[in-house]
């Protein structure tokens, strides 16, 4: 079904929206989830807890991309699980993948400040845009859908370190690029 | 703002970066069975392009134009001969060909055991596609034939492009095909063409600019599946394409005769795989305490002139986090550049290069210090030392974790990937094989 009917079926207040949503997107939803947490349980938890929140938020919300829009929930979702989790769960993977951005910041101390959610984002797209399809796919793939190197690797044919190698030059230039738009990171 | 915060802030960027990330694969990537790799081959059919406008979710409606087909060449001769003025019924036919809105999608696919494939011959391309033989503004379209283990062909495929730029994509299958491309409405307007529905499709492909525009239809049991991407031109080129493959005839597929080759994919016991008669030799004489047998695969496949022989025992073990993998194949000559002297440090002692080696390794040796291979009787345990690191993360094991390879008499090559055992230990391990 599409990405319209299925919103229809939400400002509906039809239960059919989230039958729609499961079968169309509850696969990803649950992947994005269990590559944060590492847990089964968890992950299904926090799918549920997704659907709740769309439930909750459209109307009045109206995304013009159902993926990005559920992809964006369920990102923060399983990340504040993860914090809660995090003195009795590990997960060794996506310690790394944060670890990783770390080298995007001037200086990865630990303590939240107050950033105008959105503005960075914004800075993050034009950042993007400007790259080569394949590394731009290459950064999201790994941090916005959270994919292990090797399934990177495998979706664009290329080596591990190749991947990884690509993932630490685009690293890199977006700390240039943050630096150079004067955000304090 | 801290590593997460940076993180949320990522979850925030347009959607249709997004969108066009969750598109984007490898574009008909075949990838056969390598070594510590998954079990059977696989074809994975790329997605080529994505619909994705920011800012537009509406669906183009769907565009029809007509196609007018050319009077054929014996006509015109008749008219000719004729010598006198006849009436033409051969002004043309003419089709209207819908193209319904789509897009690109995730790649599909094909998981074959036992996958084999081999370019058609001229007479095989003549029973299964005879407008391949020369495609207006493409040339010769060479065709290859995909076969499963027991020589059965799964489907046939071929790709040209034009100088000009563009490209074109046709697959033909025993029913169905499997598309690369995905339509946004429900339900399709289909056309017909020369007494044959076809469905129709076509989308920009923001990427590179370039628009896709492809067609799906079936002649009795067979399934077709063409792809044209480019401007205008193309756009008008598809009807008359589809018009020519079905004036062919339907594919025959029982003109293929393709040499079947030799091949196996088996799951071993670990005492299988220490009698297998080429390689059991070879495994490890004993196992640091504490790991438990995982897996172990034994593949073939017979070489043949599409692709070179595959040959290897596969067996790894683990313990928790740690695990031991352990590779046994012939040394194939691609392989032969990475064979290492002990005393060239530089292409195996990981100390020479700090993190990141992605910066510190020069290019022409990163294929080398990624996977060395050393000869046994050159094999010393500072060299096997040289290879070990160990990493702090979060979750994970600090052991040592290592990979190379040994070269052992009769060209017999051990590949290992360690993670938590000594150097020491796999130093003893290697130096143990063969006595």
């Amino acid at each position: 079904m599409e990405d319209e009917k299925i919103i229809d079926l939400y400002w509906k207040r039809s239960e059919d929206a989230i039958s729609e949503t499961t079968g169309k997107y509850g696969k990803c939803i649950r992947q994005i989830a269990f590559r944060i947490l590492n847990n089964h349980e968890d992950a299904g938890e926090c799918e549920n807890d997704t659907y709740a929140a769309a439930w909750n938020a459209i109307p009045p919300a109206y995304p013009k991309s159902l993926l990005a829009f559920l992809g964006r929930l369920v990102r923060n979702i399983a990340l504040d699980r993860y914090d809660y989790n995090r003195a009795k769960k590990r997960n060794g993977k996506f310690d790394v993948l944060l670890s990783e951005l770390e080298e995007c910041l001037a200086s990865p101390d630990t303590v939240e400040t107050e950033v105008e959610a959105g503005y960075v984002a914004g800075l993050i797209s034009d950042f993007l845009r400007a790259l080569d399809a394949d590394s731009r796919c290459i950064f999201l793939r790994r941090y916005w859908y959270s994919d292990s190197i090797r399934d990177i690797a495998a979706r664009f044919g290329m080596s591990d370190s190749k991947v990884k190698s690509n993932l630490f030059r685009t690293r890199k230039k977006l700390k240039e690029h943050l630096d150079k738009e004067g955000v304090i990171v | 703002m801290n590593k997460q915060q940076l993180y949320r802030e990522i979850g925030l960027v347009d959607e249709d970066l997004i969108q066009e990330a969750e598109a984007r694969g490898k574009r008909f990537s075949r990838s056969l069975w390598v070594k510590g790799l998954a079990a059977a081959a696989c074809i994975a059919l790329g997605v080529t392009g994505i619909a994705w406008q920011q800012g537009m979710m509406q669906p183009k409606k769907p565009q029809e134009f007509v196609y007018e087909k050319k009077p054929d060449a014996a006509t015109e001769s008749a008219k000719g001969n004729a010598g006198e003025e006849t009436v033409s019924n051969s002004a043309g036919d003419e089709y209207a060909l819908i193209l319904n809105p789509a897009s690109g999608q995730i790649s599909a696919s094909l998981a074959i055991p036992g996958h084999f494939w081999e370019e058609l011959t001229e007479e095989e391309t003549a029973a299964i596609c005879p407008a391949a033989k020369n495609i207006e503004g493409y040339g010769n379209l060479t065709l290859t034939a995909h076969y499963n283990g027991d020589g059965v062909p799964v489907f046939v495929e071929g790709t040209a492009e034009k100088e000009t730029g563009g490209d074109i994509y046709l697959q033909i299958a025993p029913g169905e095909v499997v598309l690369d491309c995905v339509f946004v409405t429900d339900t399709q307007e289909v056309s017909e063409i020369n007494g044959v529905s076809v469905v129709a499709g076509c989308f920009d492909d923001t990427t590179d600019g370039k628009a896709v525009y492809f067609a799906e239809f079936m002649i009795e049991d067979i399934g077709y599946y063409l792809k044209l991407t480019g401007g205008k031109a193309e756009m008008a080129l598809l009807p008359a394409l589809i018009d020519e493959i079905i004036c062919g005839g339907k594919a025959d597929f029982s003109a293929l005769h393709p040499q079947i080759p030799e091949w196996r994919e088996d799951s071993l016991t670990l005492e299988e795989a220490y009698q297998d008669e080429e390689f059991g030799k070879w495994m490890p004489k004993e196992i640091p305490e504490g790991f438990g047998f995982e897996e172990a695969r034994r593949v073939y496949y017979e070489g043949t002139h599409e692709r070179t022989e595959t040959n290897y025992l596969s067996v790894c073990w683990f313990k928790g986090m740690e695990e031991i993998s352990w590779d046994v194949s012939y040394l194939t000559e691609e392989e032969r550049t990475r064979i290492t002297a002990v005393s060239d440090t530089a292409n195996y002692d990981l100390s020479l290069y700090p993190i990141p080696m992605a910066e510190s390794v020069p290019e022409e040796l990163w294929e080398i210090v990624e996977n060395p291979i050393f000869e046994i009787g050159d094999l010393t345990e500072e060299a096997v030392r040289a290879r070990a690191y160990q990493i702090e993360e979060q979750g994970d094991t600090d052991g040592y974790r290592m990979r190379f390879s040994v070269l052992y008499p009769g060209d017999v090559l051990v590949g290992i990937s360690v993670k938590g055992v000594d150097p020491e230990r796999v130093y003893q391990m290697l130096a143990q094989l063969g006595e």
